[in-house]
């Protein structure tokens, strides 16, 4: 249902108040996105929906998930 | 005191109904902005029409007529676009490119400046092509009528003895090669838009390919198609000419030549870059054997230096155009329906 | 892209597809909920690297495809009113209304915008204050608060010329619908990663747990798809059953608090009609009376006719993962992408859209 694409943040703009904005760069395509609902900070990855930083991804959790699927490979 | 009858103004800054009116502000138009940019014999023949000789042999005539928004884009604009357009389109009838005739359509309020340089990369365009620009002609509508300009430019070549440019003559085994990065055009413009807006370093690759593509017909003497995949993308043009073959394609996703921003702008904007409009990148269907050949001349030229195999005919018999995907199975490239549209779901 | 391209790898497919071929021993029905998954599964061919005891099944998580026809008149009423600027994102444009379509009256001189986000719908009616702007927001949890978070920004710059046409969902109650039909052949759910990622899991870890069904939060690249359709089937095949998480790097636990809070602050539930399905209570969301003079519907009245359903789209029954759209005797011959007899032939997201356009 709902397209949503990781980027980058490369630059914050909290000029207005309840609607901070970054700049965010897809692969070369900067945007600017909405990123009143996450805490982050320049050089961390979003989730993009419609404009709109709805999480923030966890690149912890994002290593684990590459390990489990290692593990995965070995134990098949 | 001195009375003074009010004379109408004659300098304007931006196209008025009266530069379309056929009278002295028609001619001023003509005189300072499309004449001094364009001028060849031809053209200064100065009639209703121009009158060149011809040799014997075959000749290619195409139309195109060009609306585009913005007018200006990075890496180009509507004037370079019409004449590159138009050029493109005859040098992949295995012509070459000799006279283009230009029709505009001006909103009024269109800045006259930007009428200038609009002109001037048309002559730039032309010259690098090496194509006169004959004839012309100017109307002007009232505000509103046309978004800023329209330009139509129709083009005559000459075909080379020998040469036979026809989707008849696919065989089975023939490759299908790109000429360079797929996408870059309709994601430059779309970047352009407002109501998309995003930033990017990519250009248009709006090119003439005439130069390139008659080198390659000099090299190698059997090409069955050439093909500029603009609106409808590689998709749409290569579904074409599967159905005029009679041909199945197949492509290999890996070798397709999509650079990442298109990707990216892609995933962003729920497109698919196979469907986006190019305008300096040409389909070449070939037998296998030339292919070392055909890319070799093509990496010779700026617009051909990424030059790929993406493909190739694998029977005939029926009209098809398939994928192997990056995992190795298939999947039907189908035309589109209509325009793509940008979504978030 | 980073994130995205690592959960592309063909390695890894392959390696889930041999993990998935070594744990399967018998068949078993799984339904990806969200469009954009059904839309990847197929652009893939995921299905065909399947063993066949795995059969997937395509849920109703598209939203353009089960807005009410009614809904979608609605917003033709509105566009074609005088000073009236409908923007919309790309994707309604094409969806047949009873009549006609938001590109139809758009050649026939109605103002419809296309936009990417519905911030950007804000900026047209402040630039526009002699107009009327409505937003067609349509979505699931993922796209509600961003609606919502417009019509805050609206209301703080006093734009009282804005407003919404609602057609919002919630996938859980969908769930528990197709759950509680006796007919049911799903064993197992992949959950939307991106809905998720708002609402958070503490729903379904209720719903799995009432039910006795897996599900499982997954992702969109080809690497996450396989991966959540793994993890389902190792509970189904231990006889377990709970709701866990595939999509870690995306999904919080608890979702997106700030996004919830929106939610809960300025909308109510409401029974909602589902295009093809019908009405499911308590599946949709509207504004809070006190917001209603943002709301499209009580900004324009609008008297629905008798709304005429093509009888023949069995689009409700694809979406409850009874039968598949190879099973429509329209499907591609009467009902295709240029003449859609049902909605989800029209969002390329649309279950069968997205087997049309990606057929083998």
């Amino acid at each position: 249902m709902c397209l949503a694409v990781p980027g980058k943040i490369i630059s914050i703009d909290q000029r207005i108040e309840d609607l901070a904005m970054a700049k965010v760069d897809f692969g070369g395509i900067i945007k600017n996105i909405c990123i009143q609902w996450v805490d982050v900070a320049e050089g961390d990855y979003i989730l993009a929906h419609a404009g709109m930083a709805i999480s923030v991804v966890d690149s912890q959790e994002a290593e684990q998930t590459l390990a489990d699927l290692k593990q995965l490979t070995i134990d098949c | 005191m001195e009375l003074n009858c009010p004379i109408p103004f004659t300098d304007s800054d931006c196209v008025l109904l009266a530069h379309g009116g056929g009278g002295r502000m028609t001619h001023q138009l003509i005189s300072r902005i499309f004449y001094p940019a364009f001028r060849n014999p031809l053209l200064e023949q100065d009639h209703d029409g121009c009158v060149f000789p011809v040799s014997a042999g075959r000749m290619a005539y195409s139309t195109d007529s060009f609306v585009v928004d913005p007018i200006f884009f990075p890496g180009g604009n509507i004037g370079d676009l019409a004449v590159n357009g138009t050029v493109n389109d005859l040098a992949c009838c295995g012509a070459k490119p000799l006279y283009l005739t230009a029709g505009f359509i001006l909103e009024e309020g269109l800045k006259l400046n930007d009428l200038e340089r609009i002109v001037q990369s048309m002559k730039k365009a032309a010259d690098r092509a090496g194509i006169q620009i004959v004839a012309g002609d100017t109307k002007v509508v009232e505000r509103g009528k046309c978004d800023k300009l329209f330009i139509n430019t129709s083009g005559i070549g000459i075909v080379p003895a020998g040469i036979h440019i026809a989707p008849s003559q696919v065989q089975e085994g023939d490759v299908v090669i790109c000429s360079g990065a797929i996408g870059v055009h309709g994601i430059t413009i779309l970047s352009a838009r407002e109501s998309l807006g995003f930033e990017t370093n990519l250009k248009s690759d709006t090119v003439s390919l005439n130069n390139m593509l008659s080198e390659l017909l000099t090299s190698i003497e059997e090409v069955h198609v050439l093909r500029d995949p603009t609106r409808g993308g590689v998709s749409g043009t290569l579904n074409e000419i599967a159905q005029a073959a009679n041909a199945e394609i197949i492509l290999d996703e890996t070798s397709l030549p999509i650079p990442e921003e298109v990707r990216a702008a892609s995933d962003i904007l729920g497109l698919d870059p196979l469907y986006i409009a190019n305008e300096g990148l040409v389909l070449i269907i070939l037998p296998e054997k030339d292919a070392q050949t055909a890319l070799s001349v093509m990496h010779r030229f700026d617009e051909g230096r990424k030059a790929t195999v993406i493909g190739r005919i694998s029977s005939k018999g029926k009209a098809l155009v398939r994928m192997k995907t990056i995992y190795g199975n298939y999947r039907i490239v189908d035309m589109l329906s209509g325009e793509q549209l940008p979504r978030i779901c | 892209m980073k994130y995205a391209d690592e959960y592309k790898d063909k390695q890894q497919v392959q390696a889930l597809v041999h993990a998935i071929r070594k744990t399967v021993t018998r068949p078993w029905h799984i339904m990806e909920i969200c469009g954009g998954q059904t839309y990847a599964i197929a652009r893939y061919r995921l299905e065909e690297m399947l063993p066949p005891e795995i059969r997937l099944l395509h849920g109703p998580g598209c939203p353009v495809c089960v807005t009410p026809v009614e809904t979608i008149d609605r917003a033709l009423y509105i566009a074609s009113q005088p000073n009236v600027i409908l923007a919309s994102f790309g994707d309604m444009m094409r969806v047949p209304g009873s009549k006609e379509d938001l590109l139809q009256i758009k050649a026939k001189g109605a103002d419809i915008r296309m936009l990417y986000s519905p911030l950007d719908a804000v900026t047209l009616a402040a630039e526009n204050p002699d107009k009327e702007v409505v937003f067609f927001a349509i979505g699931f949890e993922t796209t509600t608060p961003i609606h919502l978070m417009a019509l805050k920004e609206a209301i703080r710059r006093k734009l009282d010329n804005f407003s919404l046409l609602t057609s919002l969902f919630t996938v859980p109650p969908a769930i528990e619908t197709i759950l509680s039909d006796k007919d049911c052949k799903v064993d197992g759910f992949l959950t939307a990663g991106h809905v998720c990622a708002i609402t958070g899991n503490s729903t379904y870890h209720r719903l799995s747990e009432q039910y006795k069904t897996p599900m499982v939060v997954t992702g969109f690249e080809p690497v996450d798809l396989l991966y959540g359709i793994y993890r389902c089937l190792c509970q189904l095949e231990a006889g377990i059953y709970k709701s866990e998480n595939a999509y870690k790097r995306a999904v919080p636990e608890e979702g997106n608090l700030q996004a919830r809070a929106l939610m809960d602050e300025m909308l109510k539930p409401c029974d909602q009609e589902w295009r093809g399905i019908g009405i499911i209570p308590n599946s949709g969301r509207q504004l809070r009376q006190e917001l209603k003079k943002y709301s499209s519907r009580e900004k324009f009245r609008f008297h629905p006719k008798e709304i005429r359903f093509p009888s023949a789209c069995i689009a409700g029954e694809i979406m409850r993962g009874k039968k598949q759209p190879g099973d429509c005797p329209h499907f591609g011959t009467a009902c295709h992408p240029e003449h859609p007899i049902g909605a989800p032939m029209v969002s390329s997201e649309g279950v069968c859209a997205a087997y049309y356009m990606n057929k083998k």
